[in-house]
């Protein structure tokens, strides 16, 4: 049986009027997700809380996971239609946002579900490793040879996305398994996060956690969920200051995700 | 399917990539016109099955052993 405990954090930044980001921790289903609002589009707020509420209100926690992705297919598509017909109503070019969404069952086994270039990482065992991997212009460029990855990093036209929910008469996000066979930390952001703090800063901090309190006292059964959730508190409160110590443009979401099996321990 | 053609003799985090691999794979040929995105949710909820059932019967072993 696998346990997990979340953390959430959105900010405005310090830049940008609106956020337009939205997040979703809901432990008791199972599912996770960040949603950034297209930027310089109309309505890129409504696009992101649409996807959120949708999938808030999906009933997940007795689903197996072939189910899960079904309904989660199925919401994606229709928020998809709903958000071309709002922008239809509206007179808006598009009215679009990101996804990256993390579901977990009991059995271990999860889904990891994208569109746009808001991303999952997981940390095990075996370091830090982005799962996602960015629908942009930027990841194409890269995928062709026409630029180097540390070219991306500060390429002009870095925030330029080729996927988003609302963005397209057909959705095509993808979709990549996970499992939880020794303890994880499951990272879902958006880019206001991982432009602005280093990967090797956010990979020491959650490293500390996962060491410290999750697979040290998993193992001398002395873990203490009381103990993990305080420090997955603190440790999202010290990842949203970094941001702010920043210039911080752009709003900023993210969510942690702790997990351990108990039959691992 | 490929995936599905070999269900013994290979590590569960092994099958996962494969799993993950055969993912992308779908997704690809779905982006460039190779199958429809009715084609591409049927192959990847026969995946997803596929490595649910396999982590199912391993919890099972597991939970057995520690009897």
């Amino acid at each position: 049986m696998v346990k997990w405990i979340s953390a959430a954090v959105t900010h405005r930044g310090k830049v940008r009027l609106v956020n337009e980001d939205s997040i979703l921790a809901k432990d008791s289903e199972g599912i996770w997700a960040v949603a950034d609002g297209m930027g310089g589009h109309a309505a890129g707020d409504y696009a992101s809380q649409c996807i959120v509420q949708r999938l808030s209100n999906l009933e997940l926690s007795n689903t197996d996971n072939e189910k899960t992705a079904e309904l989660i297919d199925e919401q994606l598509n229709q928020i998809n239609e709903l958000l071309i017909d709002y922008a239809r109503d509206q007179k808006f070019y598009t009215v679009g946002s990101t996804l990256a969404a993390l579901s977990l069952n009991k059995s271990g086994m999860g889904l990891v579900h994208w569109a746009g270039d808001s991303r999952v990482y997981e940390l095990s065992s075996q370091g830090l490793i982005q799962l996602t991997k960015d629908h942009s212009l930027v990841q194409e460029l890269v995928d062709m040879g026409e630029i180097s990855e540390e070219q991306a990093l500060n390429y002009p036209s870095k925030n330029v996305i080729t996927r988003a929910v609302g963005a397209g008469e057909r959705l095509c996000s993808d979709c990549l398994l996970v499992y939880i066979d020794e303890p994880k930390v499951y990272l879902i952001c958006s880019d206001g996060l991982t432009n602005e703090v280093e990967l090797s800063e956010i990979q020491k901090l959650l490293t500390k956690l996962l060491v410290e309190q999750i697979s040290g006292p998993l193992k001398s059964a002395t873990l203490d969920e009381q103990t993990v959730r305080q420090t997955l508190d603190q440790n999202a409160q010290h990842l949203l200051d970094q941001v702010l110590r920043t210039p911080a443009n752009d709003n900023v979401s993210f969510v942690l995700v702790a997990c351990w099996s108990e039959i691992a321990a | 399917m490929r995936l599905l053609s070999k269900p013994w003799g290979v590590s569960l985090s092994e099958r996962l990539n494969q799993a993950n691999q055969r993912l992308r794979q779908l997704s690809l040929a779905r982006n460039a016109g190779l199958m429809t995105s009715e084609e591409y949710l049927s192959e990847k909820l026969a995946i997803i099955a596929f490595m649910e059932d396999l982590i199912n019967t391993k919890n099972k072993a597991g939970q057995s052993k520690k009897r």
